[in-house]
């Protein structure tokens, strides 16, 4: 409702500024308390949830894996489906933008895909397959990865070596070779895939590679689309946890649509003094005989 | 009794209400008022709902 105290100034433009960040609406209108209120209660709401889901909680796109081949090899963008949950998280605005920006690099081609354009080093988690007559052998490895292109601009074949743990608290040394899979460089995961032959010293293949992930770019995952397995993960590693950090950003989303409505339209029930003004006989211009508190307020208000 | 019940359930509860009776009046004082009100009834709600699942499945 109206209310003639209220300067909504131009509301299009603040429920404009309300939408792209929670309370900047009404800090534009110059009602400070409310945008205090609204800021604050909206991005608590949803940085918390981001917190809890570690970072994970919001996305725009699932993509259903249907099979044993990872998306994250597809140079092509996977087939995914929208997270329904995205269109009340988007309702936050900035904050949630950087997941629409995340899609656009998700839909494009990517050629990162088996392809090292420079040197990486990162922490190695996975396994050592050896392929034996009995069939393949799995051994849990964990470790520093270190690769590098053949050729100085990039190429799809790479040499270097993974420093691996051993039991008795040793480190032993694997030689790598050959043709790399890598994974795309932008997947909702803070993990890559990465799949690498083992060599010997005079670079002949032996009959073993590892598989496993190595570390991905805070930037390159962070709100990213991801895939169903990865979304498995989460729940089991983060069980109830997960779920409430997404019902958390939805609700902060949910609650800056009532912030953006109030930015265009005004307090719903009225200023708020309605009841107080009817006794002291000063009349107010959003005015009304009041009850008491919340909707009780509302109904007589409307009426 | 489960934590998170007080280290999540309260602070969300405190947000919504706060949030919720800020898009509904103007005043500063009101605003705190009716949202400690409805915080309150809220919690109740809530709390005779818990008991009532515990009783049920106890």
């Amino acid at each position: 409702m109206t209310d003639s105290r209220v300067n909504l100034r131009q509301p299009w433009l603040a429920a404009l500024l309300a939408f792209l960040l929670p309370g900047l609406g009404h800090w534009y209108q110059g009602r400070r308390f409310k945008a205090a209120v609204f800021s604050a209660g909206i991005l608590i709401l949803f940085g918390w949830g981001q917190v809890l889901g570690e970072g994970q909680a919001t996305y725009s796109r699932l993509v259903l894996r249907t099979s044993a081949d990872s998306p994250q090899f597809s140079a092509q963008p996977p087939v995914s489906k929208t997270s329904y949950g995205f269109w009340a998280q988007v309702l936050v605005g900035l904050p949630a933008f950087p997941a629409l920006l995340q899609e656009a690099r998700f839909n494009a081609i990517d050629k990162s895909v088996g392809f090292l354009d420079s040197e990486i080093r990162s922490d190695f988690v996975g396994a050592l397959i050896e392929t034996t007559r009995q069939g393949d052998l799995r051994t849990p490895v964990t470790g520093t990865l270190q690769l590098s292109p053949t050729r100085p601009e990039g190429s799809r074949t790479v040499q270097g070596e993974l420093k691996a743990g051993t039991v008795d608290g040793g480190t032993v040394s694997y030689r790598l070779g050959g043709e790399i899979q890598l994974g795309r460089a932008v997947f909702g995961s803070p993990r890559r895939s990465i799949e690498c032959r083992l060599v010997d010293e005079a670079g002949n293949f032996l009959s073993a590679r590892i598989e496993g992930t190595i570390s991905r770019g805070f930037f390159n995952w962070y709100m990213a689309p991801l895939d169903s397995m990865e979304l498995d993960r989460l729940h089991g590693s983060l069980s109830r946890q997960y779920d409430v950090a997404a019902v958390l950003t939805w609700i902060a989303g949910l609650l800056n649509l009532m912030a953006i409505w109030d930015a265009a339209q005004g307090p719903a029930y009225g200023y708020g003094d309605e009841d107080r003004g009817e006794g002291e006989g000063s009349g107010s211009g959003g005015g009304g005989s009041g009850g008491g508190d919340g909707d009780a307020d509302a109904a007589s208000v409307k009426a | 009794m489960d934590l998170s019940l007080i280290t999540q359930a309260l602070p969300l509860t405190a947000i919504v209400c706060l949030v919720y009776c800020a898009t509904r009046f103007e005043m500063p004082e009101k605003i705190l008022r009716s949202a400690l009100v409805m915080f309150g009834k809220t919690i109740l709600f809530l709390g005779c709902a818990w008991l009532l699942l515990l009783w049920v499945s106890g």
